[in-house]
């Protein structure tokens, strides 16, 4: 599938969002977020959201995008290879007012390299500016940084939602904007794109790998 | 233990303090940029129940399908879950949602199983939705014995609002969790 579809029909773009724990990555999907309903011994780690689809409008197109969260997973860096499979897009969050999160880019921008394709889309996210007192990272640093790995920059307030749009919009512009990470689809066929998160024809960014485990394969 | 990403703190949607001097660059675009929630009804505001909220078109193929769109059911939300259409009405078993039996008081309880309830039935693949959250599997709830990821507005993480089996291609919406656009 091209990005070049009828207007009708959605284009479906994975993204996915790491970075160190508590630096506001699923806020970042938020409107706001006042309900407590799930209790919070309930097997914290293996609850949380997963994945969310959101629709967008992109240069005139209709996007969906699904968007991809390490639920935790981050704190035990238990993050497997199948969760960058398919990927087309990797938000890295930090916490501008938390310069440890900061200093753990490097490891992040790594651990990419090993997983996924360097022609996927990167965005570095600085967030919580809300905090601007606080602020440990300067705007211009992390700039530089970031044009260093050949990435996106925006800082953002998941809390006001400063940025947070203009984040999700940059980088499904850029995807859009990369042919190759709509080419080789051939082999997977059309049939990724329904009952597989949304992921059609998504890179092939890696082998098989077996940390996949039955059940996993699929996003639901 | 980490708790729950679902459970963030509760943060006001926009705090502003120190009266004028101290707003930060950007928020009266983000303010601008917070939509109003449209016009919304839910199931019981139907005065023949979920029969009005059932496509007549298609009573030849034998499906019945949703009327309106569907939207969270939080009045200040109503983020968009699904365009009308797409679901399709089934009556089937109410099933167990809520961990440890906790009940949020926005949302409609649903009958004990095996008593039924009423769905809105989307397959095959969570892109048929506009907007919605999945959770990763709950270990303490099963269905037909696997375990069950619980939907949830994109939005605000209002949930449960339906539930899936783990990998599975049938995603159920409440009709009594959601709300209908007027």
């Amino acid at each position: 599938m091209s990005p070049a579809t009828t207007s009708t029909q959605p284009v479906n773009v994975k993204l996915l969002l790491i970075g160190n724990s508590s630096v506001g990555k699923s806020s970042l999907l938020l409107r706001f977020s006042d309900e407590q309903w799930l209790p919070e011994d309930e097997s914290s780690a293996t609850i949380g959201v997963d994945f969310r689809v959101h629709k967008m409008d992109v240069k005139g197109k209709k996007v969906k995008l699904s968007i991809w969260d390490t639920a935790g997973q981050e704190r035990f860096r238990t993050i497997t290879s199948s969760y960058y499979r398919g990927a087309q897009g990797i938000i890295l969050v930090y916490d501008v007012a938390n310069r440890e999160s900061f200093e753990a880019l490097p490891r992040w921008y790594s651990e990419l390299e090993t997983y996924v394709s360097s022609s996927v889309v990167k965005i570095l996210v600085g967030n919580k500016v809300d905090k601007e007192f606080s602020r440990q990272v300067p705007t211009a640093e992390a700039e530089k940084f970031a044009a260093r790995m050949s990435s996106l920059f925006v800082e953002t307030s998941a809390k006001t939602s400063v940025g947070v749009k203009e984040a999700f919009t940059e980088v499904v512009e850029q995807i859009m904007d990369t042919p190759e990470l709509w080419e080789n689809t051939s082999a997977r066929g059309q049939g990724t794109a329904h009952g597989n998160g949304g992921v059609p024809g998504g890179v092939q960014v890696v082998g098989l790998m077996d940390e996949q485990k039955p059940g996993e394969g699929c996003a639901c | 233990m980490r708790k729950a990403l679902i459970s963030q703190p509760t943060e006001p949607d926009v705090e502003v303090r120190d009266g004028h001097h101290d707003v930060p660059a950007g928020i009266f675009e983000a303010l601008k940029r917070r939509r109003a929630a449209p016009a919304s009804k839910l199931v019981s505001d139907f005065e023949g129940g979920v029969s009005d909220l059932i496509q007549s078109a298609d009573e030849a193929s034998g499906t019945s399908r949703n009327k309106h769109d569907l939207l969270c059911p939080r009045a200040k939300c109503g983020s968009l879950i699904l365009r009308a259409g797409v679901g399709k009405w089934v009556e089937r078993a109410s099933v167990q949602m809520e961990p440890l039996g906790t009940q949020s008081p926005d949302l409609a309880a649903l009958p004990t199983p095996p008593e039924t309830a009423q769905w809105w039935l989307i397959t095959p693949s969570p892109m048929e939705f506009e907007n919605v959250g999945f959770t990763r599997p709950v270990q303490s709830l099963t269905e037909l014995g696997r375990k069950i990821k619980l939907l949830t507005c994109a939005e605000c993480d209002l949930g449960p609002l339906g539930w899936s089996q783990e990998g599975g291609t049938e995603f159920w919406l409440a009709c009594s969790r959601v709300a209908y656009r007027s």
